[in-house]
């Protein structure tokens, strides 16, 4: 530190001494930047950490005859179709299709909603859970960010019976004609 | 009486000890952070609330915006073996990767991501990952083919799974925001043709949005 050295100086006729220099140097500045640089550093590298959701799938039978039945009242179709759009209806008929949006108020509501109907008919599995069965159809003007978002809903609203489905004729139609079967 | 004199003391503090922390701190995080690779395309993943984070020995397979795939094995070692794999595959239908020698072997281990036909591999080991990203932006790299006709994703994958052994493998899909779901669809279709039916989808840390 940059002390004045005192301990020299008053005597006169003496031997001329070199003054000497104090060897502290002041590490303050020198300290701040350093504690800048780890905070600087430890708060651009937590942000772009990647993380991983799990994603299973059935194993592929070759023939469909190991289909499970599933009683029509536990399912909830929810199909995602472009700009954000979402169909859902419940069973398996595809009629009466209603939209709605990825916001909370949204899809999350209409999962919670479908939640409450399935526990008043059959109750919780034996782990506590819901036990609704969502089936996740994307159409091919989805795209990734929206199954994603699907996916993350399933966690939020601890919906563990979900399946990634392909869209089927009749919802196609019932979608081109804006919810609605196809009249005959 | 005289007056008591407070003895004046020295405000400074040494900051020698507090300098060397600083600095120790600084230099572990630099060494143990992880630059992001050099990648060929961005791909802008989808925020998700998962909060496992992605270890190193992933296999990827990134889905860039326009529907292209990129095989990304993890290690160099793994990726001689994985090449040998499909050699053996494509070595006699190319015979140009058939023949491949030791040293474009080992440039191929040095490669980040598998972006062109097993047919194109003698031509672009040589090439530097710069000249890669340059081919990527004017367009001239199709990705790994992933039809049905001309399944080498497929084929990358068994020879994976024939190079780790009995060693555990992890799968992951890494697909853009906006990519189109019928690519990321064929990619899982292609999955589990190969009977890895769980994978994990690579996204990145949500934010507080809500």
């Amino acid at each position: 530190m940059a002390q004045i050295d005192t301990s020299s100086g008053g005597d006169k006729g003496k031997k001329v001494r070199s003054k000497k220099a104090s060897t502290n140097v002041d590490m303050t500045p020198m300290v701040d930047l350093a504690f800048l640089l780890i905070s600087f550093f430890m708060l651009t590298t937590s942000l772009s950490k990647p993380v991983a959701m799990n994603l299973s799938m059935p194993i592929k039978e070759k023939n469909d005859e190991k289909k499970a039945e599933i009683p029509e009242s536990k399912v909830l179709n929810i199909i995602c179709d472009k700009d954000n759009n979402i169909w859902y209806y419940p069973g398996f008929v595809a009629a009466g299709l209603k939209t709605t949006n990825y916001s909370p108020d949204g899809i999350r509501k209409i999962i919670l909603d479908k939640q409450k109907e399935v526990e008043a008919k059959w109750g919780k599995d034996s782990k506590g859970f819901s036990q609704i069965i969502c089936l996740i159809k994307l159409t091919e003007d989805a795209n990734y960010n929206n199954m994603v978002d699907v996916l993350d809903e399933m966690d939020i609203t601890g919906t563990k019976i979900y399946a990634i489905q392909d869209v089927n004729k009749l919802e196609t139609e019932a979608i081109a004609n804006g919810g609605n079967a196809k009249v005959q | 009486m005289p007056k008591i004199k407070v003895p004046r003391k020295n405000t400074h503090m040494d900051m020698t000890a507090m300098c060397d922390i600083g600095f120790l701190l600084l230099t572990f995080f630099i060494l143990t952070a992880k630059f992001r690779p050099n990648e060929l395309v961005e791909i802008v993943t989808p925020a998700s609330r998962a909060t496992e984070t992605v270890k190193d020995d992933l296999v990827t397979i990134s889905v860039d915006k326009i529907g292209n795939v990129y095989y990304v094995a993890s290690s160099p070692r793994r990726k001689a073996d994985i090449l040998e794999k499909m050699i053996e595959k494509y070595g006699t239908k190319y015979t140009m990767l058939g023949s491949l020698n030791a040293k474009q072997k080992a440039q191929f281990t040095q490669l980040e991501q598998i972006a062109f036909p097993a047919q194109a591999i003698p031509q672009m080991v040589g090439l530097k990952q710069n000249q890669l990203k340059d081919m990527q932006s004017r367009g001239q790299l199709t990705g790994v083919p992933k039809d049905t006709t001309n399944n080498e994703l497929g084929d990358w994958i068994m020879a994976t799974r024939f190079a780790y052994g009995d060693d555990k493998i992890t799968f992951a899909i890494k697909g853009d925001k906006t990519s189109n779901i019928v690519a990321i669809k064929r990619v899982i279709d292609v999955l589990r043709e190969k009977d890895v039916n769980s994978f994990k989808l690579v996204t990145a840390l949500e934010g507080n949005k809500d």
